[in-house]
């Protein structure tokens, strides 16, 4: 199941491209979509360029239990927001977002760790987000590296969600739409889902620290 | 030769890395394969020699502290280490490197400094990411690999590359190949997700021949370490197999009952840079099952005998015929050698009617005696079969 609120069925193995523009709240909606996930007792590993895995930690810990989540932590080693940095059994940091072999090997160790020690089946891959990746690296370094991380979620028959704070439809991106088979755009108050033959469109809104979705539009 | 400080692989290169040669670690997307460039470097730098090392994805800083987080201290090593910075120009941040990459994008400013550096001779210059460097600089970076190698062998400096084998044009992985004098694949098994990990020698142009794989673990400290995931110990009842197991292990677990081992004892060997998993069997015949079950898959065999029970060496002998079928490499340990009227390892070898192939280790489980010996003979016998 991809979402418990969202009446539609997206086919397992499927990589998802949630997009919006700038401010339009891609970031959360990827939480929030992860922590229906994890409340359902499914693993999830989140790629943050963006936020610490410490804050993303404690967002998720402040909903539900963090049991099944793994981080992968690109910016506090770069950004030296703390001293010793070690890996922990479910936040591991890598360089910097330029280091995208970092970034493979980690999300593998987590991927391991989840599929084979403690068996979770259902595995979600988000990267929040492909914006920042693609600020560091061209579009094809990021689309090599999507086409190992896609062809991975496919065999383990998981979502991968990847954020985008731009028009999907952007030329400058457009390699990367090769390995996609769903876009999600977040416009205002509305999630629009697109491709595999699906058309759909949900309202949504924030209330009190809740993701609260109305029926199909 | 310079050591590839990467456990049993200056064997397969024929003894290490000569002067002037390039080595290649062509490493598999998801696997923590850039570990093996840097312990080569730290191997030579604790050695005495001198060391480059080219960053692209993270300052000199970060990096130092990748480094220890193998336990390896490059600090202390001042002037012999030095790093080319080709990622703070990128992010637009301040670098305290000796040599920093003003524009990275430009595979002309990496020629320079690399020009510049490689008059001093038997350097080995380490490339954090050769393919981070072709992602910025665009394929055409390769005709300056293939220049660097040729000025590399004139000044009997050394090239060590760590490669991202990402999905590339196949001319380029052909062309990389070709320039290299040596390329080692380090790669993941597993078919959902990645549950294992090897290397192997794809080239090596000094030899005629050379081929060789090993399993491997990275440990943090001590960074890359061979992995031989599945070592039975079998023998009689009473053989002394679970304090075998026991003597061998830096942990392990025994399943038993009044003393006697009912299920199997599990160990995990951390030796030199071996680390290994052994798993014994009782010895009654009614858990001869788990003894098959065990056999598959396992990768070497040591069979304990009580060296004081002739009696028990047609059991002995019967359960290394089960093993042996299988064709796996197999050692006779004959335990107990402490005991005063213990068989002396030719009357063993007699009585059991071994032939010479076989090995008879002597030992004393007890007290330790032997059994690291008996551990090298196997794990030589393991990798000349592999």
């Amino acid at each position: 199941m991809f979402h418990s609120k969202l009446d539609i069925n997206i086919p397992k193995g499927s990589n998802i491209l949630l997009s919006g523009p700038p401010l339009s709240g891609t970031s959360m909606m990827a939480k929030y979509i992860c922590l229906d996930a994890l409340e359902r007792k499914e693993a999830v590993i989140y790629i943050s360029t963006k936020e610490s895995g410490e804050k993303i930690q404690k967002w998720v810990s402040e909903r539900t239990d963090i049991k099944g989540l793994g981080i992968v932590d690109c910016i506090s080693k770069s950004l030296r927001l703390k001293t010793n940095i070690e890996d922990s059994n479910s936040i591991k940091y890598v360089s910097s977002s330029v280091d995208l072999t970092g970034v493979s090997v980690k999300y593998s160790g987590l991927l391991e760790r989840f599929w084979n020690i403690e068996e979770y089946k259902n595995i979600r891959v988000t990267i929040d987000s492909l914006s920042t990746l693609l600020m560091y690296s061209n579009v094809q370094t990021v689309f090599r590296f999507l086409h190992i991380l896609t062809g991975r979620v496919k065999k383990i028959d998981g979502y991968g969600i990847f954020t985008l704070d731009e028009d999907p439809e952007n030329p400058q991106v457009a390699p990367i739409k090769q390995l996609i088979d769903i876009i999600i755009k977040i416009e205002k108050n509305k999630i629009i889902f697109s491709g595999f033959g699906i058309k759909e469109e949900f309202e949504f809104e924030i209330k009190e620290g809740k993701l609260i979705v109305g029926g199909k539009k | 030769m310079i050591p590839s400080g990467i456990p049993r692989l200056d064997s397969f290169l024929g003894g290490g890395i000569p002067e002037g040669k390039t080595v290649m670690y062509l490493i598999q997307p998801e696997v923590e394969g850039e570990i093996f460039g840097m312990q080569t470097l730290y191997k030579n730098l604790e050695e005495g020699r001198k060391g480059v090392f080219i960053t692209t994805k993270s300052d000199p800083q970060i990096i130092k502290e990748n480094f220890e987080e193998y336990g390896w201290d490059i600090s202390k090593y001042g002037d012999k280490l030095i790093f080319v910075d080709a990622y703070s120009s990128l992010i637009g941040s301040e670098s305290d490197a000796q040599y920093l990459i003003k524009n990275p994008n430009d595979i002309n400013s990496y020629s320079r400094i690399i020009n510049e550096i490689v008059e001093e001779s038997e350097t080995i210059i380490t490339f954090g990411s050769l393919s981070s460097i072709l992602d910025l600089c665009g394929d055409d970076a390769i005709k300056h690999v293939e220049k660097w190698n040729k000025m590399f062998n004139a000044n009997n400096a050394i090239g060590v590359y760590n490669f991202t084998n990402w999905p590339y044009s196949e001319e380029i992985k052909t062309k990389l190949n070709e320039i290299m004098n040596a390329v080692i694949r380090v790669g993941g098994i597993g078919e959902r997700v990645i549950l294992g990990q090897y290397y192997g020698i794809l080239k090596v142009d000094w030899l005629e021949k050379a081929k060789g794989n090993l399993m491997f673990k990275i440990a943090k400290p001590g960074g890359v370490k061979a992995f031989i995931p599945k070592v039975l110990v079998t023998g009689p009842f009473n053989a002394g197999k679970s304090t075998f197991v026991r003597s061998l292990s830096t942990r392990s677990v025994s399943v038993d009952r009044m003393g006697t081992t009912v299920a199997l004892d599990k160990g995990h060997i951390e030796y030199g840079d071996i680390t290994a998993d052994i798993f014994g069997t009782p010895g009654q015949e009614r858990f001869d099952p788990i003894l098959k079950f065990i056999a598959n898959e396992a990768m070497g065999v040591f069979l304990i005998i009580d060296s004081t029970k002739p009696e028990s060496f047609p059991r002995a002998k019967s359960m290394l015929e089960k093993t042996r079928a299988k064709g796996l490499p197999l050692i006779v340990v004959a335990n107990k050698q402490d005991i005063q009227h213990a068989l002396s390892i030719e009357e063993i070898r007699e009585k059991m009617k071994l032939p010479e192939s076989i090995e008879i280790v002597p030992t004393d489980a007890v007290k330790k005696k032997g059994v690291f010996e008996a551990f090298e003979i196997l794990i030589k016998k393991i990798e000349g079969s592999g």
